[in-house]
């Protein structure tokens, strides 16, 4: 345990300090030195110490670990390898991670042996388009298509997805044409990968042609780890509903796997060490073929230590298992303590072994059962609260009861999923006869959770609790807990204590906070979107993106807002009626309070728009419209003024054009000021060059930067010192050559969303300060 | 070997460390290494002197025979036992032979190793009470072979468990009177000819994990004198009283 703790000490510390691992080495040298001089007296000590240094240097160490195609990054390259692991195969692309053997960039071949992620997409677009020819694991490719390295995070506090394929070792993905993709060789049919690939297809197979359909695919990510095939939205359920730990392979799984293995052993009568053998290959076995996810490694060692324990006549503790399977991973994926799966993995298991006790007794009214499984999702839903707060910024409270309803079913259904593949692969008509009850289970539990989410207050959108309220929330749990520190006398007074301490911390933070303007102008694709926070904290949303095929409000904008803190908005300004700028507004108004809207009604509202305004009119959101001459107080000496449009020339610029009825907005702060220009184009920006009275510092580029903007009297007229263009992938070629040229002949600094991700802006003491993600 | 195995158990130690007691769950404290916390070691059924000097059954003076060894005699020359047969030292030993927890073993070998040092026996070697090998099969393992190895490596005694055999598999001895329980052990035990050479003036020390009316011990014993052996010695877990 206490190895453990300071291991991961070590690795945290590597991950927030950068380290030299060069220096790291005379240090331990010196400690096991001193450890040799001490002997017995410190050892324990020293041992720790030696320990914490070794975490250190696992994480510096892999830190350290550079990109080997990083040179080539945003060209055209060849490849060729094998692809290991489980291919993620949809209707519409394949993912395979994919081992390298050689690369050839301008026809010169580099050995370079490197993992890479490549994606294949079918050769036309539209949308029956589909993958014709998958790979197998194990197959040697060769593919040709577009190297780049994987971005980290786009957005403030948003999903680093760089980080994530690094920890996996990914450093480089390849998006092609599926005709860019050859096989070029099968791989030797004898590797373990291969093996595991084998019966990883066929059971797939099996669960296709027994069960099929919804509870196919759900089968199939419960029990074979592919839970890329549930849809978005049933896996939304599950999550809202706080199940979603049952579609990634966990303790809960092998748990049931092992019941059903000691089943069978007993039934085989099978001699001790035989039957640990048996389990422990199938354990294994099985933790690879899914893919050895951290949840699925720590539940498998666990399981290995009970049973190796039961096989020598020894009681396993459980918080030293769960220890032991966390060094282990660490020690040999230490980066896996950033993985969410693996956090929340450990600390449900902990949540569940330290307070099952204390809150069974809390219901010891109840009969022993019940109470025992009460706890059991009480403690596990506890324990995970702060982590799923802070990553995922749900609580559900009706998860406990969805838990009690499910878990049950689930282990009939994993249980007889399992035999159900078994029985396939010898007869299949025996499994379609299986099917049918697990079919049937499988229902059961869509409909559980089908049943949660309609329930009021089912679960609610939180903010990001800080990492402060999170030490102070696991402290409190600790207290409560089985494991109550001997030196607390008086639990109850300390936890009061510990709230007084988090209250007083609050309010310090918020005094001391500074009072400055910020803005971000977020990445949300094409399409716009800005947040505006006043020094005196009031918060105003100027436009949410929107982009087809993706979910902007609800992947990218409500996350954004919630995990920096913002439960509640002031204003919601919406610029014209096109989806690019309101699509994304539609989850926010809905999940948010949101005090007011700000818009200039549209020439022609489209479905969105109504959609938007049938829930401004449901919530009961005070409307404002917008007209040329407004000034709004938005917040201490914070104004917004309203600039255009004015109805009667807007009724003759308008001519069809939304972006014509855009609202042009000048945002000043003290000497700061800023110009929103939604999507206006030529005329309106004669309009408003024409009587322009102030100068703005930072302008936002029209319509995206495209060249039917931008004209060089407008930017003359606002003459801004830096500009922000709000575009990504487009069609539409924003921003345009033009434009850019423009804006550079002018000497202005321009900062755009496509390059630079996220630009946060923020004005203090009279100074600027500019950032972005990228 | 035996180096071997010290560096196993505290390997596996660190993963199947004790650290509740095993009656009561509580946190044990430090250097509890037999498992049981100061609180259950209190309560726990120690037989005290003055014992029976035979058989250790409690009696009411020092140096004296209980009534039972007055009226049997026992083919043994002394049998020592930690506790009396309670309760919870029955729930013990049912956890430690049948619920499959071997590593009890070495709680109850600590406290029958004490109870040897405190004696006065001069032992040259352990011999736990063997299992028919049908029942080994059935079961897994000897406990006593296992309180035996312990005793051997803690004090430093050979422990022989080839050279004692029961050759016939014997009913179980629970729910017979003293006299069928003799009986059902006649000529249960024997020891290969070529060992009879190791027990020649050696003084025995019998392992066993529960003394009933003695008679599994009695019945050992006889089969060692007659090989040749100086004294026999029993030491045992739990004592019926």
């Amino acid at each position: 345990m206490w190895f453990l703790a300071v291991y991961a000490a070590g690795i945290v510390f590597s991950i927030c300090f950068p380290v030299k691992p060069i220096y790291l080495l005379p240090v331990m040298t010196a400690i096991a030195a001193a450890g040799v001089l001490f002997r017995k007296k410190a050892l324990f000590h020293i041992l720790l110490a030696l320990i914490l240094l070794f975490g250190c240097l696992r994480g510096a160490v892999f830190k350290e670990r550079s990109n080997p195609l990083a040179p080539f990054s945003g060209m055209e390259i060849s490849l060729q390898g094998v692809v290991t692991g489980a291919p993620q195969i949809e209707e519409d692309r394949a993912i395979y991670v994919i081992q390298s053997t050689a690369v050839k960039v301008d026809d010169l071949i580099y050995p370079i042996r490197t993992r890479i992620k490549v994606s294949v997409y079918p050769d036309a677009f539209g949308k029956e388009t589909k993958i014709h020819n998958t790979y197998k694991t194990g197959d040697l490719l060769q593919v040709t298509g577009t190297v780049k390295e994987p971005s980290g995070p786009r957005n403030p506090k948003g999903f680093d997805y760089g980080s994530y394929l690094k920890r996996r070792g990914i450093y480089n993905i390849v998006s092609a044409k599926e005709r860019n993709t050859a096989l070029i060789g099968k791989g030797s049919s004898l590797s373990l990968d291969r093996i595991l690939a084998m019966f990883r297809d066929g059971s797939s197979e099996v669960l296709e042609q027994a069960v099929g359909g919804r509870e196919g695919n759900f089968l199939k990510a419960v029990l074979l780890g592919q839970r890329w095939l549930i849809e978005p939205e049933s896996e939304d359920a599950f999550t809202r509903t706080g199940l979603a730990h049952i579609l990634a392979i966990s303790g809960l799984h092998i748990g049931y796997l092992v019941v059903l293995l000691s089943i069978i052993q007993s039934v085989l009568r099978l001699r001790k060490g035989t039957a640990l053998l048996f389990q422990a290959v199938i354990l294994i076995f099985y933790c690879l073929m899914t893919g050895a996810s951290p949840s699925v490694v720590r539940a498998v060692i666990m399981s290995l230590i009970y049973l190796t324990g039961k096989a020598l006549g020894r009681k396993s503790d459980l918080i030293n298992s769960i220890a032991t399977a966390a060094f282990l991973i660490l020690l040999i994926r230490p980066m896996d303590i950033q993985e969410i799966s693996f956090q929340l993995s450990f600390i449900s298991v902990c949540s569940i072994a330290l307070l099952h006790q204390p809150i069974q007794k809390a219901f010891k009214f109840l009969p022993k059962k019940i109470s025992s499984l009460i706890a059991a999702g009480l403690s596990a839903q506890l324990g995970t609260l702060p982590l799923t707060a802070y990553y995922f910024n749900l609580v559900s409270p009706v998860s406990v009861l969805a838990n009690i309803l499910v878990l049950p079913v689930l282990g009939v259904v994993t249980a007889g999923g399992f035999l159900l593949i078994l029985s396939g692969m010898v007869f299949l008509p025996a499994a379609a006869i299986a099917a049918i009850p697990i079919r049937f289970l499988c229902r059961l539990i869509f409909m559980v959770t089908d049943f949660a989410m309609g329930l009021p207050f089912s679960f609610f959108r939180v903010v990001s609790p800080s990492v402060f309220a999170i030490i102070i929330a696991y402290l409190l749990l600790w207290i409560i807990s089985r494991e109550r520190p001997a030196f607390i006398r008086h639990p109850s007074l300390v936890c009061m204590m510990l709230i007084a301490v988090f209250l007083a911390g609050k309010l310090l933070s918020g005094l001391t906070a500074p009072r400055e303007l910020k803005i971000v102008f977020l990445d949300v694709g094409q399409g716009d979107c800005c947040f505006i926070q006043t020094p005196d904290g009031k918060n105003i949303l100027l436009d949410g993106g929107g982009q087809a095929g993706t979910e902007v409000g609800e992947d990218i904008l409500l996350p954004f807002l919630l995990k920096n803190g913002i439960a509640s908005l002031d204003l919601v300004v919406m610029s014209h009626g096109h989806d690019d700028h309101i699509s994304g507004l539609l989850c926010v108004l809905d999940q948010l309070k949101t005090a007011a809207f700000m818009e200039y009604p549209p020439g022609e509202a489209s479905p969105v728009y109504l959609e938007l305004k049938k829930i401004v009119s449901e919530k009961g959101i005070q409307v404002f419209m917008a007209d040329k001459g407004q000034s709004y107080c938005i917040g201490k000496e914070t104004w917004l003024h309203v600039l255009y449009p004015e109805e009667k020339i807007a009724s003759t610029l308008y001519q069809g054009n939304e972006n014509n009825l855009s609202l042009v907005l000048l945002l000043e702060c003290g000497d700061a000021s800023v110009l929103f220009t939604g999507d206006i184009e030529k005329g309106v920006e004669y309009f408003l060059s024409k009587r322009m009275e102030k100068q703005a510092c930072i302008l936002k580029v029209p319509h995206h930067g495209s060249n039917s903007s931008s004209t060089e009297a407008f930017l003359d007229a606002v003459s801004p010192e830096a500009a922000v263009i709000q575009s990504g992938i487009n069609f539409f070629g924003h921003p345009s050559p033009q434009t850019l040229e423009r804006l550079e002949q002018r000497n202005i600094v321009v900062y755009r969303n496509d390059l630079h991700g996220a630009v946060m802006l923020n004005y203090r003491d009279g100074k600027w300060i500019i950032r972005t993600m990228i | 070997m035996i180096k071997a195995r010290l560096l196993l158990d505290a390997v596996l130690d660190i993963l199947y460390p004790r650290i509740n007691c095993i009656l009561c769950d509580k946190p044990l404290e430090k250097g509890a290494a037999h498992g049981i916390c100061n609180h259950c070691t209190d309560t726990l059924p120690f037989i005290y002197p003055p014992r029976c000097t035979v058989c250790s059954k409690p009696t009411e003076a020092e140096n004296l025979m209980c009534k039972e060894c007055r009226l049997h005699g026992h083919d043994y020359d002394q049998a020592l036992a930690v506790f009396e047969y309670s309760i919870t030292i029955r729930e013990l030993i049912h956890r430690y032979k049948y619920g499959g927890e071997y590593s009890l073993s070495r709680t109850l070998g600590y406290f029958m190793s004490e109870l040897l040092k405190q004696s006065t026996w001069q032992v040259d070697m352990i011999i736990p009470v063997p299992l028919h090998k049908n029942r080994l099969k059935s079961r897994g393992f000897n406990q006593s072979a296992l309180l035996g190895e312990y005793l051997s490596r803690r004090n430093g005694i050979p422990c022989e468990q080839e050279i004692l055999i029961r050759s016939v598999d014997t009913k179980t001895q629970t729910g017979f009177n003293r006299y069928s329980r003799a009986v059902n052990l006649k000529n249960a035990f024997t020891i290969a000819k070529s060992d009879e050479i190791k027990l020649k003036n050696r003084n025995i020390l019998l392992v066993d994990d529960v003394h009933t009316t003695g008679a599994t011990a009695d019945s050992c014993s006889k089969v060692l004198h007659r090989a040749g052996a100086n004294k026999v010695y029993v030491l045992t877990t739990a004592l019926v009283l």
